[in-house]
């Protein structure tokens, strides 16, 4: 700052204290100013202490007004110590001990590293989260890649799905092992899982197995089996008994009709194994899957096939094509395009199997099959005629020319193919007259379910449906919402919505209470208490105890030259609430006998009422303070 | 056994109407060498069930009525002086028996209840230095009301610890209210019970027997894990302000394998272990005032812990 600066500074701080004083001077024209009076009203203002330097020169300068120090020699004639307060010591800056300073040096690089520390590890935090989520992280492959990893526990499949599968391949692995005590335990929690998975039964941790029989207790036939069922289980798991392999089979039979084909499916049993038990004939899919569970036998049969399975939404051409791990297509009524129709034939040739139970011109002009105009009849043997089982045949038969590349699964009674099978490169193709014979009707009648399991041969691996909920290529997201026909929903939702925030305005969320203090408030211990007592008729203990603390109460309200009897007690206390000394020596003389336990236990009521006109009388008298 | 036992509780239960799960469940405390603990309104037929039990299984049989006044003396006898012989003489009190119904046992003191302790638990009574055995099998069926508490005196948690099970009287549902008032109006008295006339189905040697069977019913370490959990839950359950003592886990495997015997199994599978884990450790935990204030039961607690704790070979 320049000596100019300073100086119009010191000014204005001098008028400062200039315009201070005027405060002091009545208001009127400046012309009109007595500077008698204005220098009167100064001296008065810096004698007030308004600006101590002035007045004081042991005065200790702050630092603003040492910057005014310059200034002192023309500011002495209106402040006169300011000089002196100027030439005065400067106060010593503070001094810190050098501990101290070493401590609040090493505290505040503490505190620097720290920070640094915990914003780096936020930064990688969100940065392996970031690899994690994004799924074509290397991290994610990785972990996908690892040799060894259980094909059971992918993540797309549902989590009872894994359970229960995984538990009955375990079993399987360990009976082949000759491991049956472990296996027949693996048997017993893939059924409870299938079961809690088809919504019969809820398994917990802490359930067990006779909760889960009384859980079925609306269905006899499968609480009959699982009673058996766990009759031998149990006898090995906590009996000790031993299972040798002809046992384990009469197991695996008692747990057929709780978990149908699906032991076909994984092995567990040899076909003709199961076929002398329950898992034979329509009750067995009827009981577990389609019973209470309309719509989803297909998935069911499939499911206790021991396949995975899954619904395609996405289109077939374009940048997701059929997974890997999809061994079969099961192609139902659709909307696919020529291109997917081309898709399609690409992957099968590659090695997959597809099962065509809707329309499929492109193949079926390939292999030169129609449909027959008449229906095949009741039934429809199938081949090899070994097996002399027929299927319930729904829809017509096929007509084909004899073809090496054709070959029928199942014929009519009048002899022409109902299912085919044809190769095509690597994979094949199956046939089906329509999807009526994969429909809850078709699956559940006769024994269609599992010949039919035994007919396709799926092979392992997830079975992918694709049917009408599969898209050709949309171009947008709200193209896609319009193929589904969700669009007239959407808008409907949309409007719905629009009125209800017009009607609640924006306090969308329910209103709830505020969490209840854990802490009780001691009045609750007290009514608590109170209500265990008169739950528990204990009136006459209420009054004994109460009449202790008011007796003493009494006392202590009353002149204490009252005297000690009842009968001095009572009349000074008549006296000094104005009552008549009978009903108060009354209750006074009820009390005592209550808190010395004297008497019979009275009458509930009479101790109530007691109890009552003590409180009165100890109201009376000033209450409790 | 599941015969035998089957048959005296339908015997039992000709007369005791509406309370089968009770009358199994004396059954169990008997033949796991237990004790048990009716708490129950007056008047539901805990006296007739331990009459009808004595006379099925052709046992002796008293009662003592427990007041404030009773002497423990009045429990196991004393040594009384005879004139004639100028000596003492022991006269036996009515705990020589083979089932004993300790009516009402929170009327007397603590005195006198703990008279009956060694009685529980050695099954054996010392008067004067000199120890005397009660004939087996030897059970003692306690009651109290749960409704009045005014001149009573609490079973201290050492006593209740001794019983093996607490089992808990109702009122009978309307149904069987019916029944008992049929029966009563046909004729039915219940202080002259040998006109029901009762069918003896069991012997105290048979009984004896039973025991000694139960004792051999296979627990496996399973299931000693599992009781082991279960008791340690309870020490360590937030409403919980002291859990079962060893002597619950104990109880409760003794229960569980009985439950397991009477069932026809010989071995013990967690459905038994839960089918007694409240009768067993209700009256051993002691919960936290702030769980009594929420109106919270000791079975609650326990049905908790039982959903909480892994059943052995379960679902995890």
């Amino acid at each position: 700052m320049s000596a100019a600066g300073r100086r119009a500074r010191a000014g204005w701080a001098l008028a400062g204290g200039l315009a201070l004083c005027s405060r002091a001077v009545p208001a009127q024209d400046a012309t009109e100013l007595d500077p008698r009076g204005v220098r009167a009203a100064l001296e008065a203002s810096l004698e007030s202490g308004a600006a101590p330097f002035c007045r004081d020169a042991e005065h200790v300068l702050s630092e603003r007004e040492r910057a005014l120090c310059p200034f002192a020699a023309e500011a002495a004639q209106r402040c006169p110590a300011f000089a002196a307060a100027c030439a005065g010591a400067q106060p010593e800056p503070r001094q810190e001990s050098g501990w101290w300073f070493m401590v609040r040096t090493l505290l505040r690089a503490l505190g620097v590293a720290l920070f640094w520390v915990l914003l780096a590890a936020a930064a990688c935090l969100v940065g392996w989260l970031a690899l994690r989520l994004l799924p074509a992280s290397p991290l994610v492959r990785r972990e996908l890649a690892q040799p060894g990893a259980d094909p059971v526990s992918e993540p797309e499949l549902p989590e009872f799905e894994r359970a229960f599968q995984a538990h009955l391949e375990r079993a399987r692995q360990l009976a082949a092992q000759g491991l049956f005590a472990e296996a027949a335990a693996e048997v017993q929690l893939g059924v409870v899982l299938r079961l809690d998975a088809l919504g019969l039964i809820l398994a917990r941790r802490g359930r067990t197995n006779g909760d889960y029989a009384r859980d079925l207790a609306d269905r006899p036939e499968l609480q009959a089996a699982f009673g058996a069922l766990t009759r031998t289980t149990e006898a090995v798991q906590f009996g000790g008994r031993r299972l040798d392999q002809g046992m384990y089979q009469r197991l695996l039979e008692q747990a057929a009709p709780l978990l149908g084909a699906f032991l076909i499916g994984l092995g567990l049993c040899a076909a003709s194994g199961c076929a002398r038990s329950g898992a034979q004939g329509p009750s067995t899919l009827a009981h577990v899957c389609g019973v209470g569970a309309e719509g989803h036998s297909l998935f069911c049969a499939l499911f206790d096939s021991g396949l995975g399975v899954r619904q395609r939404f996405r289109p077939l051409e374009g940048p997701e094509p059929i997974a890997d791990d999809v061994g079969a297509v099961l192609v139902l009524p659709n909307h696919l395009e020529e291109g997917a129709w081309a898709g399609l034939q690409h992957w099968v040739e590659a090695g997959g199997v597809a099962l065509l139970a809707a329309p499929a011109p492109k193949f079926e002009q390939e292999f030169s099959v129609s449909r027959a105009s008449a229906s095949c009849g009741p039934h429809a043997a199938v081949l090899p005629a070994s097996e002399r089982q027929a299927l319930v045949s729904v829809g017509p038969s096929w007509k084909a020319e004899p073809s090496p590349v054709l070959q029928p699964l199942a014929l009519c009674e009048t002899g022409e193919p109902y299912i085919l099978q044809a190769s095509l490169g690597e994979g094949r193709i199956l046939f089906l007259p329509g999807s009526g014979l994969l429909s809850n009707a078709g699956l559940l009648a006769g024994d269609n379910a599992r010949l039919l399991a035994n007919v396709f041969e799926l092979p392992r691996g997830r079975v992918e449906i694709i049917g009408e909920l599969t898209r050709d290529a949309v171009s947008s997201p709200l193209s896609a919402v319009n193929a589904a026909g969700l669009t007239p929903w959407l808008c409907q939702l949309l409007l719905l919505a629009a009125a209800f925030a017009a009607y609640r305005g924006t306090a969308f969320g329910r209103r709830v209470e505020a969490p209840a203090d854990l802490r009780r408030r001691f009045s609750e211990h007290v009514q608590a208490l109170g209500q265990r007592w008169a739950e528990q008729r204990a009136s006459r203990s209420a009054l004994s105890a109460y009449a202790g603390y008011g007796l003493e109460v009494v006392r202590e309200r009353v002149p204490a030259g009252a005297g000690q009897s009842s009968t001095d007690l009572a009349r000074a206390v008549a006296r000094k609430t104005g009552r008549e000394h009978a009903p108060v020596a009354q209750t006074l003389e009820l009390a005592r006998r209550a808190r010395e336990g004297e008497g019979s236990a009275g009458d509930e009521t009479e101790d109530l009422r007691a109890l009552r006109d003590l409180g009165r009388l100890i109201e009376d008298l000033g209450g409790i303070r | 056994m599941r015969s035998t036992c089957e048959a005296i509780c339908n015997e039992v239960g000709r007369v005791v109407v509406g309370q089968p799960e009770l009358v199994r469940q004396v059954l169990v405390a008997l033949l796991a060498r237990g004790h048990v603990l009716i708490e129950g309104v007056p008047g539901v037929g805990k006296t007739l069930l331990v009459r009808c039990l004595a006379s099925v299984l052709g046992a002796e049989f008293k009662r003592i009525q427990f007041t404030p006044d009773l002497m423990p003396t009045d429990v196991t006898g004393g040594n009384v002086f005879d004139a004639r012989k100028g000596e003492f003489s022991f006269v036996k009190g009515p705990v020589f028996t083979q089932l004993l119904l300790a009516d009402e046992i929170n009327r007397a003191p603590a005195k006198t209840q703990s008279s009956l302790l060694e009685a529980m638990q050695e099954a054996s009574v010392t008067v004067d230095g000199v120890s005397r055995a009660l004939p087996a099998p030897f059970l003692v069926i306690a009651t109290q009301n749960p409704v009045e508490s005014q001149g009573t005196y609490p079973l201290p948690e050492a006593q209740l610890d001794r019983f093996l099970l607490q089992l808990l009287v109702g009122h009978p549902t309307q149904p069987v209210e019916k029944q008992i008032l049929r029966n009563y109006v046909a004729g039915f008295d219940a202080a002259r019970l040998e006109r029901a006339e009762l069918r003896r189905v069991a012997d105290p040697a048979l009984v004896l027997a039973m025991q000694a069977y139960v004792s051999h019913v296979r627990v496996d370490d399973q299931i000693v894990d599992y009781i082991s959990e279960l008791v340690a839950r309870t020490r360590a359950h937030p409403s919980i302000f002291l859990g079962a003592s060893p002597r619950g886990a104990l109880g409760l495997v003794a229960a569980a394998r009985t439950h397991a015997a009477v069932h026809g199994r010989d071995f013990v599978i967690p459905d038994d272990v839960q089918a007694y884990a409240a009768p067993v450790l209700r009256h051993r935990i002691l919960l936290q005032p702030d769980a009594e204030l929420s109106n919270q039961r000791a079975d609650d607690v326990i049905e908790a812990i039982l959903r909480e704790v892994p059943v052995p070979q379960g679902v995890r």
